[in-house]
């Protein structure tokens, strides 16, 4: 930290421990403490996982949970990949992870499409109705999921995409359109409206000025969508448990069905792997592209 | 030839009338500057001239057309904005093409006709820089740039040059008078600065709360007024003021304002004068100057205040319960508290009546 240098200690001529810096080292080890606390809270869990998941049943059954394991084995993650029974079938997660990803890209692309779309529209080109139609989705925000479930059901059902990857790619679009709308939208009403008016006068329509000259300004909160998107639609359980079967099933379900299976002993060390598998995915974007998460959201809150 | 023609043009917001009934005519080749305090509808009016936003009620004419439904593209106009609104994201030059590139004109053309302008403007070194890498001039001279590349009917600037020092300011209104001198393009161009108005106008357009006050060319604009507004709001510092009422006696008339009765026997009257009819009688700053001796109205008047501007001194004099300011040449400075001898030029005198505030 680029602060820390205030709290160290110099040598001075007399008495370096005035009562003003004792205080400020007070606050800094109090303040060092609490981090350490809340690290802990969120980094034990994450290393029991990583360290279970590479130990062999036996190490598991000897106890030693927060040991490092004696000989490191891939075993389990293989095991989760290819091999663990998840329901009556054998084939390990990777079906699901691909049945997560076939559902979650597109659906992440196009929601963040859509509200981009939206949000410009709703931000640049006033027409009459645009502030009930944002209320609308504003309002759209706060539907819970389980309001939801049985009109969404029948609505498959008759659109014939209940229990496919299709129908989940098609809910969590919908679901998605009123966050990112309005995501979108608070970051354009930032963008000057002479812009817009100078491209007009140009020759640049609405999709023109969309693409070449809005959107590039735009890429923090691009980002910033596309995480809450992703983390959003990959973590989903309440959908993917209601609409879809045993072969279009995402990630979550497989994985609530492994770790939640009553047959046989229980594998700690698959499950532990397993579930690391399962959050890799949202891990590596935020790894990817945190940085660019954290400028989106500071940047739109001091231009908005 | 007429160029543009606004005719009855009203613009409301919900019940807010921004503009009101709106009338006027430009040839081809005109300066025109819209002039008028902040908030009184010039924005309004240029926006509506460009197509950007729609009139409540109304017509516009550009080279004879009916654009009032028009799109902004399609009105062959280009427009300089107070902001620049260059495109952040593009470079320079990709900012000068990019009209020319909607349009679809080719590469080909498009590149010298860029290159052209931008060495014209002096900006030809800085075509590969972002927006964001040149200083404010630099962005102005690129905004001109945009809007001289499309080589429009009609320009229109919207206070182009008020984000710049005063300096960088008086040096660009110089361009731009050679500008339209050498393209003879006709030009809208809103402002605050009544210098910039009165050096670059061929005509000036003073507007008050969404109403046009008064169209001329600046000097006759400046000097006959045609209502107590426009006589104030031009002028630094503004004009002098004396209440008074009008005395007809003989054939004659003279206004008595109290501390002097002032012959008005060389003035035009718009109206016929009535006798007691109460005016405020105006008279600029520059029209009260020190006596030579030969003026054929001269008071003596004590100076209260002394300002020095540097090229002159602004001298505020005590006339009965009143003050008037003069400008003196800076080489007349006038002592404090002691009587001198001012003349007055009456030819450059405005009559208003008092009630209707109207030049009579
Ligand atoms: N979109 C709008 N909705 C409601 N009122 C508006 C809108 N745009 C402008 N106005 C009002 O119209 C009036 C004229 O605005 P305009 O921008 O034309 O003024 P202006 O003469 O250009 O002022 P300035 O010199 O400050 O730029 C103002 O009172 C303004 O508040
Ligand atoms: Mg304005």
């Amino acid at each position: 930290m680029s602060t820390s240098t205030d709290a160290m200690p110099r040598p001075a001529r007399s008495g370096w421990l005035t009562p003003r810096r004792a205080k400020a080292i007070l606050k800094r080890v109090v303040l060092y403490l609490l981090l350490a606390i809340v690290a802990f809270f969120f980094a034990g869990p994450l290393y029991i996982l990583l360290s279970t998941s590479f130990k062999t049943m036996p190490e598991i059954q000897a106890g030693g949970l927060m040991f490092l394991p004696h000989e490191p084995t891939a075993q389990a993650w293989v095991t989760a990949w290819g091999e663990a029974c998840i329901g009556i079938t054998c084939g390990g997660l990777k079906g699901y992870f691909g049945n997560s990803m076939m559902m979650a890209v597109p659906a992440v692309l196009i929601s963040v499409m859509i509200g981009a779309i939206n949000g410009y529209a709703l931000a640049k080109w006033p027409f009459p109705g645009a502030r009930f139609v944002f209320a609308a989705l504003v309002a759209g925000n706060f539907v819970p999921f389980q309001v939801v479930l049985a009109p969404v059901s029948v609505t498959l059902r008759t659109l014939g995409l209940f229990g496919s990857v299709e129908g989940l790619i098609l809910i969590h679009v919908i679901y998605g359109i009123p966050i990112t709308t309005m995501l979108f939208r608070n970051f354009f009403l930032s963008v000057p409206n002479d812009l817009i008016k100078a491209a007009r006068i140009d020759g640049a329509g609405f999709f023109w000025i969309f693409f070449r000259i809005v959107l590039p300004l735009s890429p923090s909160v691009i980002v910033v969508a596309l995480i809450l998107q992703f983390t959003g639609i990959w973590n989903d359980f309440l959908f993917a448990v209601s609409f879809s079967n045993p072969s279009s099933a995402p990630m979550t379900v497989a994985l609530n069905n492994l770790v939640n299976s009553n047959f046989g002993v229980k594998e700690y060390n698959v499950h532990m792997a397993a579930t690391v598998i399962a959050a890799a995915p949202t891990l590596i974007l935020y790894i990817l592209l945190g940085r660019y998460f954290l400028r989106g959201m500071t940047a739109g809150a001091v231009k908005g | 030839m007429i160029d543009i023609r606004i005719s009855n043009c009203n613009k409301n917001y919900g019940s807010l009338r921004v503009l009101k009934d709106i009338n006027l005519e430009i040839e081809r080749g005109e300066f025109i500057v819209l002039l008028g305090p902040s908030g009184c509808g010039k924005s309004t009016l240029l926006h509506i001239v460009a197509g950007l936003d729609r009139l409540s009620s109304g017509a516009i004419e550009i080279g004879g057309r009916d654009v009032t439904d028009v799109e902004p593209k399609d009105r062959d106009i280009a427009m300089v904005f107070q902001s620049y609104a260059l495109y952040p994201t593009m470079s320079v030059r990709s900012n000068m093409e990019f009209g020319l590139r909607m349009r679809g004109k080719p590469m080909a053309e498009i590149r010298p006709l860029v290159e052209d302008k931008a060495r014209m403007l002096h900006i030809d070194h800085l075509l590969d820089r972002r927006p964001s890498q040149l200083s404010g001039g630099q962005r102005q001279r690129v905004a001109i740039g945009r809007a001289l590349v499309r080589d429009p009917k009609v320009f229109l600037f919207d206070e182009p040059l008020s984000n710049l020092d005063a300096k960088l300011r008086a040096s660009m209104r110089t361009e731009i008078k050679k500008l339209h001198q050498s393209l003879g393009t006709t030009a809208i161009y809103v402002t605050h600065d009544q210098l910039e108005a009165m050096t670059l106008a061929t005509r000036m357009v003073v507007m008050k709360a969404g109403e046009i006050q008064q169209v001329g060319k600046p000097e006759e604009v400046y000097h006959r007024p045609v209502n107590l507004f426009v006589a104030d709001f031009l002028g630094n510092p503004g004009m002098n003021f004396m209440k008074g009422r009008l005395r007809l006696e003989g054939g004659r008339v003279s206004a008595d304002v109290g501390a002097a009765t002032i012959p008005l026997d060389g003035y035009a009257f718009d109206t016929s004068p009535t006798d007691g009819q109460a005016v405020m009688v105006g008279l600029r700053p520059e029209s009260v100057q020190p006596s030579t001796g030969g003026e054929p109205f001269a008071l003596t008047l004590k100076p209260t205040l002394i300002e020095h501007t540097g090229s002159d001194n602004l001298v505020v004099l005590a006339m009965g319960s009143e003050e008037i300011v003069g400008k003196f040449p800076s080489d007349m400075l006038p002592k404090l508290g002691e009587p001198v001898a001012v003349g007055f030029d009456l030819s450059r005198l405005s009559v208003f009546d008092a009630q209707t505030e109207r030049r009579i």
